[in-house]
């Protein structure tokens, strides 16, 4: 046992972050949208418009710095934020790809002229990010990547297929992981490349998920010219800045799922309470485990973003999240599946829904299976495991 | 980091060591076979590291540790498999001694003193609320007994007709198991003792969670080294997978203590969180025992291996918290009555 690292350290907040707790749910009362409209493209613009708002009131990129348009606070104010959006009624913000992952690898890697050029179109939402990683033939193995990008002059011309890519019907731009040297294998020869989604080499087209809603996409490109300076990090250094970028898919994403998740619990705690059954001692029992849970992943979670904060994060721990969050996420609804009674269980409804949903979170952003393995090769240091 | 934490870290790094060289596994296998103390326990050299001195107050001679420091050295207690009774007397009778002399009380103060001295032995029982009786750990030639039900506290004598004592043979042998009655010169207990009792959950908490982290790290160890099919068992997704499932279950109980414990300080007491943990701590401790007798096989299997001592420590822990099944219901019924429900609890 390392005893310096126990107990470990968790988020806290000072009077800083209370006081734009205070001035977020101040604004958040007063600016309620109306629900979001069912027709996709609305549905969409609506959420652009929210995004847009939220930034004009200086709400988005609260860490990034003041020169970008941010306001140069730190991460517990983030924290703040996505707890606060988290438990309005609104939808999660439509660029979150950009402003809580891709926006911060820029920050990490990218050099200031790209940073002026795309970090203010995230914040508000005028240019709309993707993340190109899988592929048909490297999903779990991200590291088999076979696009292309062929150095030709001034630019690199892109060729492949990218597969499961969220929002690319939407997206302005894309963080696609891409061979630049053929020669290497595997981690190395890999850049992430700036794609412009406008290119008329790029084809999306719809992959219908599990609920037949189309939010993600194959995406093809053909003969597809980025500048040679697009690129995040150093050409053949894209490994290290794509597992930059999916590390933070772990913290204020988790966080913000977290208190999605435990105002689902209150709706069907509720629904338990109303039909009668609160006092049946199983339901209590069934109910109080998923509360449980749902604790832990915050405390898991306070303890990333506490970790990220004062730079001591280590390699493999936002697995940890990431397999808290799975389960929790998927016993939520199974739960409720057999609590809403068979009737409701047998039809379509916002239960049903999440059922099915709900499996997509232990495969997207590495499987339960791979975060397995990450965890005992990065975070046990069992070298020999796979 | 600075020189108060430095020196908390040095204290449990010292405790580490010094329980080690202490506390050896074929000794406590021995001790555990015939249900007897360890020499360690008899021997008095374990009254040397002034454990029962941790929840005791600066003004009346303990170290009055804080609530992370607790957790720090409960957890190194469990991982070296410290005397079960020493929790009790450590983090029950020690700082009800405190309060009852801090009361006015001057026998209790003058216990505390023999207590810090190593001269009297005793522990606690901790009742469930509106029962009357519970298995309790006693250390050897106990005298006194603190009796924690709920909030409350009496601290009885062994030879007087308040209580009555009872050996037998516990899960965990050799740690002074006994059956704890009220006797007919009982009264209610009546210190008040919330946070004795947080402070005993606390350290019941992280020494579940040391006992499993030791199953981890022997667990590791062991599928580095164990070749079968002409490789090492790591090497097989079935044995890793199951490791990083039992890394998975303590990186989260971790984070729960930490969280709990940084609340504590703030004077905030986290009601829910406490529930929660108190399930889900044993638990996840009680799963990773339970993994590490699996992936060590036969040989988990076996006597002399010890891994059982451990989990014999996660299972009473487990039911001294409630329970598996009664612990997740409590946070149920909790939680849905923060929500304005009525329930039957």
């Amino acid at each position: 046992m390392i005893l310096d690292r126990f107990p470990a350290a968790t988020l806290s907040f000072g009077p800083d972050e209370e006081r734009l707790r205070r001035e977020l749910r101040e604004w958040l009362s007063a600016h309620r949208p109306s629900p979001p409209p069912a027709e996709y493209a609305e549905r969409i613009a609506r959420q652009i418009e929210w995004q847009a708002a939220l930034r004009s009131a200086g709400f988005i990129g609260l860490s990034w710095p003041e020169r970008y348009g941010g306001r140069g606070l730190g991460l517990a104010a983030e924290a703040v934020l996505a707890e606060e959006l988290a438990r309005s009624d609104m939808p999660e913000l439509i660029n979150r790809i950009g402003v809580y992952m891709i926006g911060p690898t820029l920050l990490d890697f990218a050099g200031e002229d790209h940073q002026a050029r795309f970090l203010p179109g995230m914040l508000d939402a005028s240019e709309l990010w993707c993340q190109g990683f899988s592929e048909p033939d490297a999903g779990s193995d991200l590291a088999a990547v076979r696009t292309t990008a062929v150095r030709d002059g001034d630019e690199f011309v892109v060729n492949g297929q990218k597969v499961w890519t969220s929002r690319a019907g939407i997206a302005h731009w894309c963080a696609a992981l891409v061979r630049t040297d053929p020669e290497q294998r595997r981690h190395r020869g890999l850049t992430m490349a700036i794609v412009d989604m406008r290119h008329p080499g790029i084809t999306v087209r719809p992959l219908p998920q599990i609920l037949g809603e189309p939010h993600f996409s194959e995406v093809f490109f053909e003969d597809v010219r980025v500048p040679a300076g697009d690129v995040i990090g150093a050409v053949g250094d894209g490994w290290r800045v794509a597992m930059q970028m999916l590390s933070y898919e772990r913290g204020l994403f988790v966080l913000e799922r977290q208190i999605r998740l435990r105002r689902r619990l209150d709706e069907l705690a509720r629904l338990v309470i109303e039909h009668g059954r609160e006092t049946d001692t199983s339901v209590q029992e069934r109910i109080g485990r998923v509360h449980i849970e749902l604790q832990l992943l915050e405390a898991q979670v306070y303890r990333t973003l506490a970790s990220q904060l004062s730079g001591t994060l280590r390699p493999g721990a936002t697995s940890v999240d990431k397999l808290l969050l799975s389960h929790v996420y998927q016993e939520l609804f199974a739960l409720a599946a057999d609590l809403i009674g068979r009737e409701e269980a047998m039809t379509m409804n916002e239960w049903t829904h999440d059922l099915l949903e709900s499996r997509a979170v232990s495969i997207y952003g590495g499987t339960t299976e791979v975060q397995h393995g990450i965890v005992a090769r990065q975070l046990l240091g069992l070298s020999d495991a796979r | 980091m600075t020189t108060v934490e430095l020196e908390e870290l040095e204290l449990a790094r010292a405790m580490d060591a010094a329980l080690e060289g202490l506390l050896r596994i074929p000794s406590l296998l021995e001790a555990a076979a015939a249900d007897r103390p360890d020499d360690a326990d008899t021997g008095g050299s374990l009254l040397g590291l002034g454990w029962s001195s941790i929840a005791v107050p600066d003004a009346l001679g303990g170290l009055e540790l804080p609530w992370h420091q607790v957790a720090r050295l409960a957890a190194v207690g469990g991982r070296r498999l410290l005397p079960s009774a020493m929790r009790g007397e450590a983090f029950v009778l020690a700082p009800a001694l405190a309060a009852l002399a801090q009361a006015g009380d001057s026998k209790s103060g003058e216990w505390l003193d023999s207590l810090l001295a190593g001269e009297v032995r005793g522990g606690a029982a901790v009742f469930a609320p509106g029962v009357d009786r519970c298995v309790a750990h006693l250390p050897p030639a106990a005298q006194l007994v603190a009796c924690l039900r709920g909030d409350r506290v009496a601290v009885l004598e062994l030879d007087g007709d308040a209580v009555d004592v009872e050996p037998v043979l516990g899960l965990d042998p050799g740690q002074g198991a006994s059956l704890v009655r009220f006797g007919p010169g009982a009264s209610d207990p009546r210190t008040p003792a919330a946070e004795i009792h947080r402070r005993w959950l606390v350290a019941s908490l992280a020494e579940a969670f040391g006992a499993a982290q030791r199953c981890l790290e022997l667990s590791c160890q062991y599928a580095t080294e164990r070749m079968q099919f002409g490789a090492k068992i790591v090497t097989f997704q079935a044995v890793s997978h199951r490791l990083a499932e039992m890394a998975v279950e303590l990186e989260a109980s971790d984070a729960g203590i930490g969280r709990l414990v940084a609340g504590l300080h703030q004077g905030e007491v986290g009601e829910q969180l406490l529930l929660a943990l108190s399930h889900s701590i044993p638990a996840a401790a009680r799963s990773v025992c339970e993994g590490a007798i699996q992936v060590h096989g036969g040989a988990g299997f076996t006597w002399e291996l010890g891994l059982h001592l451990y989990y014999r420590r996660v299972l009473t822990i487990q039911q001294e918290l409630g329970g598996p099944s009664e612990s997740a219901r409590r946070a149920g019924v909790n939680y849905m009555a923060s929500m304005g429900a009525g329930t039957n609890d």
